[in-house]
């Protein structure tokens, strides 16, 4: 039994960001060998059988059992791990010059418990790693220590804090209820299986909330947002796949990421950003793959976060190799690179074939199943936002991020490739990509259901192609409007970092009735009381605004739910 | 200059358009999509009306990247 659960992939890993404090100059050494005991343990010893515990308690006579899965082992497990492990190692390979052994062993809390989540097989489990997994991830954040990486940290452990309260809220929902607290498909539309789903969206970067991705991950080192990209979204997209397949709202949840990424990334200067909102877009794909729930679409969803994982983690290694040679995140501020780093730039434009789904890379034979599987179930309008979707990638982290980088105007920025092992991690990504893309039977094997599916015809290969290459022309002919500015774009996000306006609104609002009515209530209300209250009110803090709210609103959830 | 950008595009179409020769038309998805220069036009015109859509909506939600910092 105590050997069983050393045979749990997420273990080696803890074990490795316990192990770093102990030797700090080993941290890099440490993290790849802890990675690659877990890659072992998964590929050896993974398909046994699954770990239970079963607390007991008796009350007045009458026995409850509450089995927990702390290792629940499946196909579509194993696939996440993978990737995970894989994109880890080359993270890993890729930081080896970052000098923050604490980021390094967080790093490793972060991955363990994304691992955990996946591989758990009831709910409590599964929450307690999702939760670390926030917490972890708050903390790498903060762990590139700018002013911006610490008020980006307090709002996205802010939002997740909230989807966590959303999603535990909804599992106790689930446990009284049902008294089955097993991890599995919820297809009925109860309450509490809503409140699961809307703290899983907040997870995948669904709106409203999809701004904490580009707001949080660009705040991160040039390395750690190679990781950050990775897990969270991803393994909200693995919690979708096994609880809400088939939950037909998710396509048009899904259809909306896709132009959001879109839209928002045409309008970004900042080179992490476009890629930031590039992941709402990806993951956009996925969860309409996991809203149209056949064995096709979800084939297609799993495999294209397989896919996504890769290209990503190879186009935020390029972004952070141009941020660590020459110290800038800005379209505005660079260009031209590509004579100084053409290792670099020829990665990235790996990357960015590959996300743009090319033939012959990984995105190609991934993104594809997802469409063909609107297209078989008749879903003509979905089929056609997809590929139109399809070509605005194209559009903003197919050409945009290359071009504005690497080409465009030359700003005779000194700079040159990256070191060593940051051009290997850069390398051994590029080379997956086309691998997975020319090879699909390699990824195909892995997959979890069993639905025949070949990538490769003429007519899809060459309509892709058509589709690409034309909107790589309209991004040509309309280049000089899409001329970067230094200048952000309001989205969501200004209600919790700008709130303070509208509370000023509402304060000065009703203070005016009150200015009004204060003639005739002379003596009862005075100007000078309310000017203390609306001081008061404007230096509270947004954070402290925010739980007050979250608070209030969840009470009277509980009062009138669980009552 | 402008020889070269007229070449380019010459050659982009040229080359497009010979990707044809393997395609087969009989072939029908929704909406026509077998029909000669439907992805291309798709592609082409979706775009646009992305970066129209993007440019309208930067009228009112762009602000100077110190925004947040005031």
């Amino acid at each position: 039994m105590i050997v069983d659960i050393f045979l749990h992939p997420a273990i080696p890993v803890f074990i490795g960001s316990i192990l770093i404090f102990f030797s700090k100059e080993k941290s890099n050494l440490i993290s790849v060998a802890a990675l690659l005991v877990s890659l072992y343990v998964l590929l050896f010893f993974s398909d046994h059988k699954d770990l239970i515990y079963t607390l007991s308690s008796s009350n007045l006579g009458n026995e409850t059992h509450l089995s927990l899965h702390y290792y629940s082992y499946s196909k579509l497990g194993f696939l996440f791990c993978l990737v995970y492990l894989i994109i880890g190692i080359l993270g890993k390979l890729f930081s080896m010059y970052r000098e923050n052994y604490i980021e390094k062993s967080l790093v490793l809390i972060y991955i363990g418990s994304a691992i955990s989540v996946i591989f758990s097989g009831d709910f409590l489990t599964f929450y307690i790693f999702w939760e670390l997994m926030a917490i972890a991830s708050t903390f790498i954040i903060w762990s590139s220590d700018t002013t911006e990486s610490h008020s980006a940290g307090v709002r996205y452990l802010l939002i997740h804090l909230f989807g966590g309260i959303v999603l535990l809220i909804g599992i106790v929902g689930l446990l009284i209820n049902t008294q089955d607290l097993t991890l599995r498909l919820l297809s009925h539309s109860d309450w509490y299986n809503w409140l699961i789903l809307i703290g899983l969206l907040l997870n995948a970067g669904a709106p409203p909330l999809s701004s904490w991705i580009p707001d949080a991950y660009p705040e991160g080192s040039y390395s750690s947002t190679v990781f950050l990209s990775a897990y969270t979204t991803k393994t909200a997209v693995y919690a979708l796949i096994v609880i809400f397949a088939g939950t037909e709202i998710l396509i048009y949840v899904g259809l909306y990421m896709i132009f959001y990424g879109i839209i928002y990334a045409l309008l970004e200067n900042d080179i992490r950003r476009i890629l930031a909102y590039s992941i709402v877009n990806q993951v956009g794909f996925m969860v309409v793959g996991i809203g149209i729930g056949t064995e096709l679409s979800l084939n297609g969803s799993a495999s294209h976060a397989f896919a996504h994982i890769i290209y990503k983690g190879l186009l935020l290694m390029a972004a952070g190799s141009v941020i660590y040679v020459t110290q800038k995140r800005k379209c505005t501020d660079v260009g031209g690179l590509y004579k100084m780093m053409p290792l670099t730039a020829v990665c990235a434009i790996i990357g960015a074939l590959s996300i743009s789904a090319f033939p012959l890379t990984s995105g190609f034979i991934s993104k594809s199943m997802i469409t063909d599987a609107s297209y078989q179930q008749g879903l003509e309008f979905v089929w056609l936002m997809l590929l139109v979707g399809s070509a605005g990638v194209f559009l903003h982290a197919g050409i945009k991020f290359p071009w504005f980088v690497f080409f465009h105007k030359d700003k005779n920025i000194v700079a040159e490739d990256p070191p060593i092992y940051m051009r290997s991690a850069m390398v051994v990504s590029a080379f997956l990509c086309f691998a997975i893309g020319i090879f699909p039977n390699l990824l195909y094997e892995l997959l979890p259901f069993k639905a025949a599916y070949a990538p490769y015809t003429y007519n899809h290969a060459i309509s892709q192609t058509h589709l690409l290459l034309f909107s790589g022309l309209a991004f040509f002919v309309s280049l000089k409007y899409l001329e970067r500015t230094l200048t952000i774009t309001l989205d969501f996000d200004w209600f919790y970092r700008k709130g303070n306006v509208l509370i000023k609104f509402l304060i000065t609002s009703s203070f005016c009735i009150i200015e009004f009515t204060k003639n005739k209530f002379t003596g009862l209300i005075t100007y000078e009381r309310f000017e203390k209250m609306e001081n008061y009110l404007i230096k509270q803090s947004n954070i402290s605004l925010m739980l007050t709210v979250v608070v209030i609103i969840f009470t009277l959830i509980l009062i009138f739910n669980l009552s | 200059m402008k020889n070269f950008k007229f070449t380019t595009y010459l050659i982009f179409f040229v080359a497009n358009f010979f990707l044809y020769i393997f395609y087969d038309f009989s072939k029908l998805h929704f909406m026509n999509d077998n029909s000669l220069g439907f992805y291309p036009l798709l592609g082409f015109l979706s775009c646009l009306a992305l970066i129209i859509i993007a440019k309208t909506l930067s009228y009112f939600l762009k602000r100077k990247d110190t925004y947040y910092d005031r």
